[in-house]
């Protein structure tokens, strides 16, 4: 046997009993021509190392890496190791991160050392100096400043307070560095109260780009940050921007103010759910006693929606410091740390959360130990495209959209996103990303249909966003009578492809293929409110029930088409209308009781016949049937929450709406006339604006709008508004009568109340109430009540009616309309 | 090894004659032993559960670990378990690793708590953020496997047997079907440089 033999055998055995081994002592023994099965012992080592990885680093430290001098590890992490060094060169202390994976994982460390090399371009006073970065020996290092001090964090935990104007100093310093960071072409995505530390001297020092250097582009990426610091759209699955490190320099501040977090969460499902829903903590509730402009500055940074949000951390930073400028408080900074300096001792270098490239998730934190780091699945079904030669053929296709969209409902642990939503891409170009982006989405079903007489050809795939990865696809090639089983075929296949269940058996009724497109043709109808679209609706519908009198869903959209005419003025009389309603709403109930729609159209009924408790059952009955199905909420909301005073549950409904249908300009617009209701007028003119840079017939959120505007103490803007016709209608100038009486317009007010003479007593209480007229204003509501109670109880809530609080004729009115 | 020494560390060279054979155990739990269930359990439990940590990405192991799959799977394999005996017990520890991989899959599916969808539906549990990837790399992680599984069944198992599972040289006997746990070392040794020839290809 060769010493060469002994050698390597001495090497395995070392390995196969995991006990240490100095490799520059093998490396020094070993023949020139066994290098490279060192080399491969080395890497098999690191096997060793995977269970009990604590071990791994200590007995693995190098006495010299390059140039450097390894005095003792002061951290480890998932990513590897911190050393003290010396730099024997120039003779100074620096702080050593070498990179566990770069041995092994050689592509990875060209991107670590490039991105190493721009970090050390960095030079700003507030930013760890990075002095360079290297492959040396097989392992990746980068070399810094070593800095004595403590991070944030520490000193939270350690029990300091920050005041309002340290707090601000911090955020003044830490958003120059950020600054500086993006700058330099870079994104930090790791800011938190660990990574940024107060050195001796009580200078601030932004540390660690740890996931900003390591990882690259990829899956994973966006649960890469420490999570309760990360801004929903990351959170989302978005990629980290220059304002979602500004988020998170939102949240820093939040938590050096509060101790607390904005967002809070027990894993990483419930910081979705709870950012979805909308749970924060304002600042201002948590600290009262900040002052405004501070808190207002903060909670800009924080704001979930980006366009809302501070565009650089420059911006924070000048926000920040007039709002300090303004604070009569002053008081010495970094009291805190100076305090901890003293007792300090403890040497330490942040960057021990950062992850290794390639590793998904972020594991180092307690939040997310444990948590599915999958995201929730949600689901869109793109509309199908018609591939047919025929014209007349486009609602089928819409129509086998819409019952794949209604068949997925019936999965379990899906979250589907509303039709509606995803019609909006019906005629673009298929970009993935785009619409997951926009549908919030990870999965698209996507597909297409051509018809040739009573041939039929449908494709389908189910489409994985992340990287546009189909993950299934059929063809199926049928007669038209076997479209039920096609649609029926494609659910299935959907949930078996991601290992779901349905919940409940698909709907078994089934019409003539000709009965269902006529159908379809209806419902296409029943989008535009209009009374004339509503009342051809409804003949539809008529003629579908005629030819199928089993098919449930044409009667739940009788009912609703009757509702739609009977709401309008002029129209059908309420009376007729609820006596259509009910039988239909019945009769569409007996045949499927699981039908969301069926529900959805007795609430309507239920709310007509003013029987508030038992619409409201019923409305909550169809959305829990089927919650995709965003027309219903509206029609709760407007015919029965706003009604019975419940505008919380209104608006925490279309709060919930908009995420399942975030391209909807309906449920946005009833959110904003629901915020209004309750008085939040800056909260619906955000929403407005946004629906309206959508909307391509303004004049229905350009009236909410106006009246928003009104209500804010911004009549002049709501009239200018109007005052530009292309923008309006002449129908609503009625409503402008409360801005004409704010801004001291008489003569256009006497003349609204002079045409109001002959009009619908509902329409006089609208002028009535506006010039203060209160009799008058009740004989109107009076009148109103017997016409159409349902809709004027829905008038009496809104803030053009305030004047009728407090009058004892109130009680009454509302014990016509059976409210308490 | 300063620390965390496995118990088995020391009386490596003895024969396992002391150990009873992992057949007969399976043998008499199918005649309704419980105490020979014990023991094997005893016996298997802990290497399986060493290797599933190795192999599985944290969240995985969590679950695992919380239904105790390992345990759970291993009493009904040992329980409905045939005649292994012509293929040794080599053979039966690649068999229950895969029992367990499978287990573990059909859970995670069953709760749905499938990772996103990147890879064609399809779970792989070996994907990202395992210990073993961790510490090696995603690279070298798949030239370990690519070596691994062009050596021979017996030579698989030394590694698998000693490295990732961390089995005493005489528990490794028994499953080599070597008569002393310093052939078994041996073997494990020849095994392990020929894993390091053949990721060297």
């Amino acid at each position: 046997m060769t010493p060469h033999d002994t050698l390597l055998d001495e090497v395995a055995d070392a390995i196969l009993d995991g006990t240490p081994i100095d490799w520059a002592d093998v490396d020094s023994r070993a023949d020139p021509a066994a290098r490279a099965l060192i080399d491969e012992l080395r890497t098999l080592s690191l096997l060793r190392s995977s269970g009990q990885a604590s071990d791994a680093s200590l007995r693995d430290q190098p006495s010299y890496w390059g140039h450097l001098r390894v005095l003792e590890r002061i951290g480890r992490g998932a990513f590897g190791e911190v050393y003290r060094a010396w730099e024997m060169s120039l003779d100074r202390e620096v702080a050593l991160k070498l990179v566990r994976v770069s041995g092994a994982d050689s592509d990875a460390s060209p991107s670590v050392i490039e991105e190493g090399r721009l970090l050390a371009r960095i030079r700003h006073p507030n930013v760890v100096t990075i002095h360079g970065a290297e492959r040396i020996d097989g392992r990746v290092g980068l070399w810094m400043e070593f800095i004595k001090g403590h991070t944030l964090e520490q000193l939270l935990r350690e029990g300091s307070r920050f005041s309002e104007t340290e707090v601000v100093r911090i955020g003044v310093e830490l958003c120059g560095a950020v600054s500086a960071v993006h700058a330099a072409g870079l994104v930090h995505r790791d800011i938190k109260a660990q990574n940024v530390m107060l050195d001796g001297d009580a200078r601030l020092v932004l540390m660690d780009f740890g996931t900003g250097l390591e990882l690259r582009d990829g899956p994973g990426i966006a649960t890469a940050g420490t999570p309760l610091y990360l801004s929903p759209e990351v959170l989302n699955g978005g990629p980290a921007t220059v304002q979602s490190d500004v988020y998170s320099i939102g949240v820093l501040l939040f938590h050096l103010l509060t101790n607390a977090f904005p967002v809070r969460a027990r894993d990483l499902d419930d910081l979705r759910r709870a950012h979805a829903s909308g749970e924060r903590t304002s600042l201002a509730t948590a600290r009262p006693d900040i002052s405004p402009r501070v808190a207002r500055a903060i909670e800009r940074a924080l704001d979930p929606a980006t366009d809302r949000r501070y565009g650089s951390a420059e911006s924070l930073r000048a926000a920040l410091a007039s709002a300090s400028r303004m604070s009569p408080r002053r008081r010495t900074a970094y009291a805190a740390a100076g305090v901890l300096a003293v007792a300090g001792g403890l040497w330490y270098v942040g960057a021990l959360n950062s992850r290794a490239p390639g590793q998904g998730m972020a594991l180092a934190s307690p939040l997310v130990r444990g948590a599915n780091p999958s995201q929730p699945l949600a689901i869109a079904v793109l509309p199908f495209r018609n591939l047919s030669s025929a014209p007349d053929t486009g609602h089928f296709a819409d129509g086998l959209t819409e019952e794949i969209t209604r068949n997925l409902t019936a999965i379990n642990g899906l979250q589907l996103r509303s039709q509606t939503s995803s019609a909006h891409f019906k005629d673009e170009p298929r970009d993935v990303a785009r619409i997951g982006e926009r549908l919030r989405v990870n999965l698209l079903v996507t597909g297409s249909v051509q018809r040739d007489g009573r041939q039929l050809r449908i494709t389908a795939q189910l489409v994985s966003v992340d990287g546009d990865v189909v993950l299934w696809s059929e063809r199926y090639d049928r007669t038209l009578e076997e479209v039920f089983a096609i649609q029926d075929e494609i659910s299935r296949a959907v949930a078996a492809k991601l290992n779901l269940t349905l919940a409940r058996p698909l709907p078994a009724y089934r019409p003539p293929v000709d009965t269902y497109e006529l159908y379809l043709q209806a419902r296409a109808k029943l989008v535009t409110v209009r009374t004339e679209s509503a009342r051809e609706a409804a003949r539809l519908f008529e003629q579908v029930i005629a030819s199928d009198p089993a098919y449930a869903p044409a009667y739940a959209g009788l009912a609703d088409a009757y509702a739609f005419m009977s709401w309008q003025i002029p129209g059908l009389s309420p009376q007729e209308g609820l006596r259509r309603m009910r039988p239909a709403a019945e009769k569409a109930i007996e045949l499927d009781p699981l039908l969301a729609e069926a529900h959805g159209a007795m609430g309507m009924t239920h709310a007509r016949a003013l029987d508030w408790e038992s619409a409201r059952q019923s409305f909550e009955r169809a959305i829990t049937l089927n919650p995709s199905l965003t027309h219903i909420q509206t029609n709760y909301v407007t015919s029965t929450l706003l009604q019975t005073g419940d505008v919380s549950r209104a608006i925490e409904l279309l709060e919930a709406a908009l995420v399942t249908d975030p391209m909807s300009l309906e449920v946005r617009r009833e959110l904003a006339f629901s915020l209004i209701v309750a008085g939040r007028y800056d909260d619906a003119l955000s929403h407005l604006r946004q629906a309206l840079a959508a909307d391509s017939n303004p004049q229905v959120s350009n009236l909410q709008l106006a009246r928003a505007l009104t209500f804010s103490g911004r009549p002049q803007e709501a009239v200018a508004l109007w005052e530009n016709r292309s923008a309006s209608e002449p129908d609503w100038e009625r409503w402008l009568t409360h801005a004409y009486v704010r801004l001291g317009r008489h003569a256009d007010v006497a003349r609204l109340v002079e045409s109001n003479r002959s009009d619908h007593p509902y329409r006089q209480a609208l002028v009535y109430s506006a010039v203060g007229d209160v009799d008058r204003t009740f004989a109107a509501l009076s009148e109103a009540v017997d016409l159409m109670p349902q809709r004027t109880a829905l008038l009496m809530v809104l803030p053009e009616m305030s004047l009728l609080n407090g009058d004892p004729r109130l009680p009454a009115l509302r014990k016509r309309l059976r409210l308490p | 090894m300063p620390d965390n020494p496995r118990p088995t560390a020391n009386g490596e060279s003895e024969v396992p004659t002391a150990l009873e054979s992992t057949f007969d155990l399976i043998e008499r739990v199918r005649h309704g032993d419980r105490d020979a269930l014990d023991r094997l359990m005893a016996r298997h439990v802990g290497p399986l559960r060493r290797w599933v940590s190795g192999r599985l990405p944290r969240w995985a192991r969590d679950l695992a670990d919380t239904d105790d799959l390992v345990q759970d799977t291993l009493l009904r394999t040992f329980q409905k378990i045939g005649d292994f005996e012509h293929r040794g017990v080599g053979a039966l520890q690649a068999y229950l690793r895969q029992a367990v991989l499978n287990r573990v899959r059909d859970e995670l599916r069953h709760k749905a708590r499938t990772p996103p969808m990147v890879d064609g539906g399809a779970l792989s549990l070996e994907a990202e953020g395992s210990p073993l990837e961790e510490a090696m790399g995603r690279q070298a992680l798949e030239r370990y496997e690519a070596a691994l599984s062009r050596l021979t069944p017996g030579e698989r198992e030394a590694i698998v047997g000693r490295v990732e599972m961390e089995y005493s040289y005489a528990e490794l006997a028994e499953a080599l079907g070597k008569p002393s746990a310093d052939a078994a070392r041996k073997a494990a040794r020849r095994a392990l440089l020929r894993l390091a020839e053949e990721m060297r290809r």
